[in-house]
């Protein structure tokens, strides 16, 4: 039987761990009352599965499903749903087609294990006339894709997670609280004690320290990562894919955290970030927020 | 390669907010991997070309993840033009040695020969106030302090600063204690700072109440000692209404002179020919009592109006055992029509009385002995310096604040300030030298300060 929820009593505050979204998430609560703690964990697992069996495209039974097998024929959408196709839409625009929740595609021919294995550009231009959000009709509440497209919004659904069970627990619980999925993670604070919740800023690489991050609100986000990519030539090819023209964005920083109000927001910049590749930190200085560039 | 787009954030917050339902928060709080720098240069200038002074300064501050910070400070001063001298303004003409010209030229290497040969006497036309024109300075200033939060309610401080001019030097050390109390509604605050100069004038230490041609010394620098102590409450009143009471001691012993400051010596409003230089009028150095004691209170107000603008109104009185008693009003709004833009009109009152001591120029006779050649003060302590005189001042100032983001801040403040003599007259002969001659000058003065804070 895998492990469904742990919880934990620290110092003045309680841990709740559990597993999802491909993650181990982590809720901390600045309460001393475990009953409390185990509640609100409970509820923010609920919540946590409840997001990654709606959204996740690795799914047969939900909505992402159908829109991605409707073969050209509209489909109407829950409020949820649309509330996050409008998003989606908004940054596309925004980002200039950079974020394109229908570039899922291109992950067919791009696997990034380490290995000198690149696509050819025939590949890549068989792909390419069924990516790009212009092509797709979307008339709130109705999606209208053209067939062989499919859509992914697992480039917002963890940070949309934690946003979302984060103000469900500050429902309930008025204290400080810290919510964690995967480095992706929101806090309110500071503690009863006055004292901030300390944040571990990753630099991707073993050998960096962490840097330690004292923060009472907000979010915080890393993207990227070292082990996902590939090396010809002495070229080395991120994950980053850029929709537009299918390849992976050249001389992206290795990783890039960014500190903003909400986990969205913060996920949005920091991913936009890599896709700017090397104009990554001015994009981020332009954005007048707080930020950590590992190259 | 980047986005035409520039308010990709504003639509990214707007889109979130759409997204989360909920008002997302303005600002993400955290971080003590940086230093708060506070930067700003300040250019002063009197009116009638007398000082001006250029002053950077750069403050950096680091908070820690224990609630403690580190403040480190640098200020540079350079000041130049020409100060009063101490002088009466009289109807004929006047001729003066400066001392620090003079004392600099002894010993001076050839490009200062040549920078001070021409300061090295001055000659002031009648009716004008008489000015040194050898005032120059610099003067730096660093300092650094420690907050330490101590358990749950109390607050440390310890701080220390070194400050050093071409014959003055100032180190001081201080230390202090808060307590919040009342769920932190109010502080309680008690301060000491020590403070240790040391003077080393050019020329030396004049003898008191000395003439100026003579120029007796003693010795070649003095000292001063200053403790000062400080007691202060602070109290949240409500939510739109924080008011701060200090009270405030200070005791300051050794050489209060300036050095450099001398005082005309009349004979019922005419000047005298010195009895030991035939070519010049008689002055004597001035002196001051070696100790000070003043006591001071300060309350200050600020009341939140509507959700930016704040109102501050400070009102402070001083009295010393020198008899200078002072009021200063000031208040300031703080007017915030956008979110990137503030304004804030400030206005300042104060007022003073003159110090015991405080005499424009000395009378022969009663003030002063002339026997011979020998000139003899009848008065222990006189001083023509206008900061020690009456007057009131009036300061109009504006601030216009530009805050692009979280601790990022463009400021520029110009200020107006202009004195008026509120000093009695001392009575002169009808038409003697000092006969319808101003005996105090009144100062204006204005000044700009440009202001920059970052996260670095």
């Amino acid at each position: 039987m895998s492990f469904q929820l742990q919880l934990t009593q620290l110092d003045g505050y309680c841990r709740v761990n559990f597993p999802a979204m491909a993650c181990v998430c982590e809720i901390l609560i600045d309460t001393a009352d475990m009953a409390l703690a185990l509640q609100l964990g409970e509820q923010a697992r609920d919540e946590t599965r409840r997001i990654e069996q709606k959204f996740s495209r690795y799914r047969g039974d939900n909505l992402i499903a159908r829109i991605n097998t409707a073969n050209g024929e509209p489909v109407t959408v829950d409020e949820e749903t649309a509330g996050l196709i409008d998003f989606a839409a908004e940054l596309w625009d925004a980002s200039e087609g950079r974020f394109d929740i229908t570039s899922g595609l291109l992950r067919r021919v791009w696997t990034f294990d380490g290995s000198d294995k690149l696509p050819t550009q025939k590949d890549i231009d068989h792909l390419l006339p069924r990516i790009g959000w212009e092509k797709v009709s979307w008339q709130r509440p109705q999606l209208r894709m053209p067939a062989g497209m499919e859509i992914d919004l697992g480039g917002i659904g963890k940070e949309y997670a934690v946003d979302k069970v984060f103000a469900l627990l500050q429902e309930e619980f008025s204290g400080a609280l810290l919510v964690n999925f995967g480095g992706d993670l929101r806090a309110y604070g500071p503690r009863s004690d006055g004292s901030k919740w300390q944040v571990g800023v990753e630099k991707v690489s073993a050998d960096q320290p962490v840097e330690m991050l004292a923060m009472s609100q907000g979010a915080l986000t890393t993207s990227g990562d070292s082990q996902r990519y590939l090396l010809r030539d002495g070229i080395r090819y991120s994950h980053i894919l850029d929709p537009r023209s299918g390849w992976p964005v050249s001389n992206a920083p290795h990783a890039v955290t960014v500190v903003a109000p909400t986990c969205v927001q913060a996920g949005m910049l920091s991913t936009l970030a890599l896709m700017m590749g090397a104009g990554a930190e001015a994009f981020l200085d332009e954005q007048g927020i707080q930020y950590w560039s590992v190259r | 390669m980047q986005l035409k787009d520039k308010k990709l954030g504003q639509r990214l917050a707007l889109a979130t907010t759409a997204l989360l339902g909920t008002q997302a928060p303005e600002q993400a709080l955290a971080g003590d991997g940086d230093w708060k720098v506070d930067s700003a240069l300040l250019y002063y200038a009197e009116d009638d070309d007398r000082v001006k002074a250029v002053e950077p300064v750069i403050s950096l501050t680091r908070e820690f993840e224990d609630e403690s910070a580190l403040n480190l400070r640098i200020v540079y001063d350079s000041l130049t033009g020409s100060s009063p001298n101490g002088a009466a303004i009289a109807n004929v003409a006047q001729t003066f040695t400066s001392a620090s010209a003079a004392a600099r030229l002894e010993g001076a290497d050839e490009e200062e020969q040549e920078e001070y040969a021409g300061r090295g006497s001055y000659t002031i036309n009648p009716g004008d106030v008489p000015l040194d024109p050898s005032f120059e300075d610099s003067r730096t200033v660093l300092s650094a302090g420690w907050t330490q939060p101590w358990g749950d309610d109390y607050t440390l401080s310890v701080g220390g600063a070194y400050s050093s001019e071409e014959d003055f030097t100032s180190m001081s050390g201080n230390v202090a204690i808060a307590r919040d109390l009342n769920n932190n509604n109010t502080t309680l605050s008690l301060g000491v700072n020590l403070e240790f100069d040391t003077i080393e004038p050019n020329g030396g230490i004049p003898q008191a109440l000395g003439s100026l041609s003579e120029h007796n010394t003693d010795g070649s620098d003095d000292t001063k000692q200053v403790v000062d102590m400080m007691f202060g409450v602070t109290q949240v009143i409500n939510r739109r209404w924080i008011t701060q009471l200090n009270f405030g001691l200070s005791q300051s012993s050794g050489y209060q002179n300036d050095p450099y400051k001398i005082l005309t010596v009349v004979d019922n409003g005419n000047l005298i020919t010195d009895p030991n230089d035939s070519e010049r009028y008689l002055y004597v150095f001035e002196n001051r009592p070696e100790d000070r004691q003043k006591l001071s209170l300060y309350w200050q107000n600020k009341f939140a109006i509507g959700s930016n603008d704040v109102i501050d109104i400070g009102y402070r009185y001083m009295t010393d055992d020198w008899d200078v008693n002072s009021h200063t009003l000031d208040l300031t709004y703080h007017w915030q029509p956008l979110e990137h833009f503030y304004l804030e009109p400030h206005y300042r009152y104060y007022t003073q009385t003159a110090a015991d001591f405080y005499e424009p120029f000395l009378n022969a006779g009663s003030e002063v002995d002339i026997s011979g050649t020998d000139v003899t003060a009848l008065v222990n302590e006189a001083s023509s310096d206008p900061r020690l005189a009456a007057f009131s001042a009036n300061t109009f100032g504006v601030k216009a604040g530009f805050p692009l983001r979280q601790d990022e801040e463009i400021s520029v403040r110009l200020e107006y300030y202009q004195q008026q003599d509120d000093n009695s007259t001392k009575a002169v002969g009808a038409g003697s030298d000092l006969d319808g001659m101003s005996q105090f000058t009144e100062l204006k003065a204005s000044w700009i300060q440009v202001g920059y804070s970052f996260r670095w």
